[in-house]
């Protein structure tokens, strides 16, 4: 079954608004994308760190994900050091490490990992219904919230259908292999899903018309900030501001970064 | 028998094919008026979904009429403003439910008639609990079962408060507990004229005060069927049975 995990969490977070937590989100991980000098990237992870601590998620949900992260990061771990062009570190036979190398790939992890983290507690708290409202409240273009709201509601129907086709398969007896058999089996499968999906985008279309769906989306939620929310976002934008300024050389940070 | 220009909604010389297919309604002639409560039967793959989705123009008849109240409903337009009017249910209740939660689900039909946000509230809530729905406002509308399905969505058709109801199949799939309640329902909406496309027999004799047949792509007005009752002895007639 497809889960949202972080949902049903407990969490100080919950106190603040979709809206809030969703700007805040977006802030952050636009400064950390664009951000390049390493103390800054320090301050991105600590800042991350913290909020999962304060979030109060359950810490081995979160390493499992970041445990799915570390195979893409240790192919750049695998790629990168040798690579790039610069002053020599370190020489094994052929292959040489440089010191350029190393940096990207040590800021290609500061970022992703931080990036990750304040998505897991900001973002996958909420469900992706209240995403959707967050991001129309943020002025996102109401095709594209619609769109995100319509695919959550039909994505678990999809999820069901490959498993009511799955189903039909074991009951007579097929068993995944490497064979021709099993994967023009897996083709039809998919075919059908396909197909089925698509009819069923058109009957769903049939129904929206049936109640004079026109294009528009309006929401029925409205987000009021309280006092908490003011604080969290002054405290984010603080944040950002000194990355930033860090990014640009015109501040130092404290000497422990 | 029925005067044309007092029906709600008048077929008149309808007939619909795909391309190159053969007719799948073939001339009916048909016609609903107000307070008319009738139910269609007919073996499956006989048009009835498709007679549903020709009279809201989901489909485009290949010739023929729908006029509405003395009206021809010919362009899309024109049945944007049917659609107000008439509303459909649906055979699979997944189809018509698309958003997350049930209170925006029914209040979208609304909020599309261009209502204000807390006309469109007011309105929905009032149709939840008219169908007994109080408490599932903020239920997830993937994680409700099969008859708490279908009766969201007939609440969402509701909700735009139509004169006329188009029931697709409405019992498939329905326990019977929910069926109960369907009946009961259906013989409240007083102010409502309905046409019942099922199979079902006794659901129809529930709900319903005519019953046809559409057979060859027609509806047979003059060849109503009649539910009667028999006696009749056989053994073990003593045990509660059915005939079928």
């Amino acid at each position: 079954m497809l889960q949202e995990t972080f949902i049903s969490q407990k969490s100080l977070i919950l106190g603040l608004t979709p809206r809030t937590r969703t700007l805040a989100a977006i802030i952050f991980v636009s400064v950390i994308a664009l951000s390049n000098e390493l103390p800054v990237l320090l301050l991105a992870l600590g800042a991350a760190l913290l909020l999962v601590s304060v979030a109060g998620l359950d810490f081995r949900q979160v390493g499992r994900r970041l445990l799915v992260l570390s195979g893409f990061l240790l192919l750049i771990w695998l790629i990168l050091p040798f690579t790039y062009q610069g002053e020599i570190v370190w020489r094994i036979s052929f292959l040489s490490v440089t010191q350029p190398g190393l940096m990207a790939a040590t800021r290609l992890t500061l970022k992703t990992c931080s990036m990750l983290l304040i998505f897991l507690t900001l973002i996958s708290t909420m469900s992706t219904a209240d995403l959707a409202h967050a991001l129309h409240s943020l002025k996102m273009p109401a095709k594209l919230v619609l769109l995100l709201l319509i695919t959550y509601r039909y994505i678990f129907l999809i999820e069901e259908e490959l498993q009511t086709l799955q189903r039909a398969a074991k009951v007579r007896n097929f068993k995944p292999g490497t064979t021709l058999h099993c994967y023009r089996t897996y083709a039809y499968l998919l075919g059908m899903l396909f197909v089925r999906a698509a009819e069923r985008a058109q009957r769903v279309h049939q129904a929206m018309l049936c109640r004079a769906f026109n294009g528009r989306f309006h929401s029925l939620r409205e987000y009021h900030n309280r006092s908490q929310d003011y604080y969290f976002l002054a405290l984010v934008t603080i944040i950002a501001l000194m990355m930033i300024l860090r990014e640009w050389k015109i501040i130092t940070l404290p000497t422990l970064l | 028998m029925h005067k044309p220009h007092s029906a709600i909604l008048s077929l008149q010389k309808l007939s619909f094919n795909y391309p190159n297919g053969p007719a799948i309604i073939n001339n009916l002639d048909f016609s609903l008026e107000k307070g008319d409560r009738i139910g269609i039967t007919a073996p499956n793959g006989n048009g009835k979904s498709t007679l549903f989705h020709l009279i809201v123009g989901l489909l485009k008849t290949s010739s023929g009429r729908i006029v509405c109240e003395g009206l021809e409903i010919s362009k899309e337009e024109d049945f944007r403003q049917l659609r107000r009017r008439v509303g459909l249910l649906f055979q699979n209740a997944d189809d018509q439910l698309f958003f997350p939660t049930v209170l925006e689900d029914v209040a979208f039909g609304p909020l599309n008639l261009g209502k204000s946000k807390e006309e469109a509230l007011a309105v929905s809530h009032q149709v939840l609990q008219r169908l007994d729905l109080t408490g599932f406002a903020d239920r997830i509308t993937f994680k409700l079962s099969g008859g708490e399905k279908k009766l969201v969505a007939l609440a969402t058709v509701l909700a735009m408060e139509p004169d006329v109801l188009l029931l697709d199949e409405p019992t498939a799939g329905l326990d019977h507990n929910t069926k109960l309640r369907l009946i009961e329902l259906l013989n409240d909406f007083t102010d409502l004229s309905y046409l019942i496309v099922s199979h079902e027999f006794d659901f129809l004799t529930a709900t319903t005060n005519h019953i046809y047949t559409l057979e060859n792509g027609t509806i047979n007005v003059e060849e109503e069927l009649h539910i009667h009752h028999h006696e009749h002895a056989h053994i073990s007639g003593k045990q509660p049975h059915r005939h079928i």
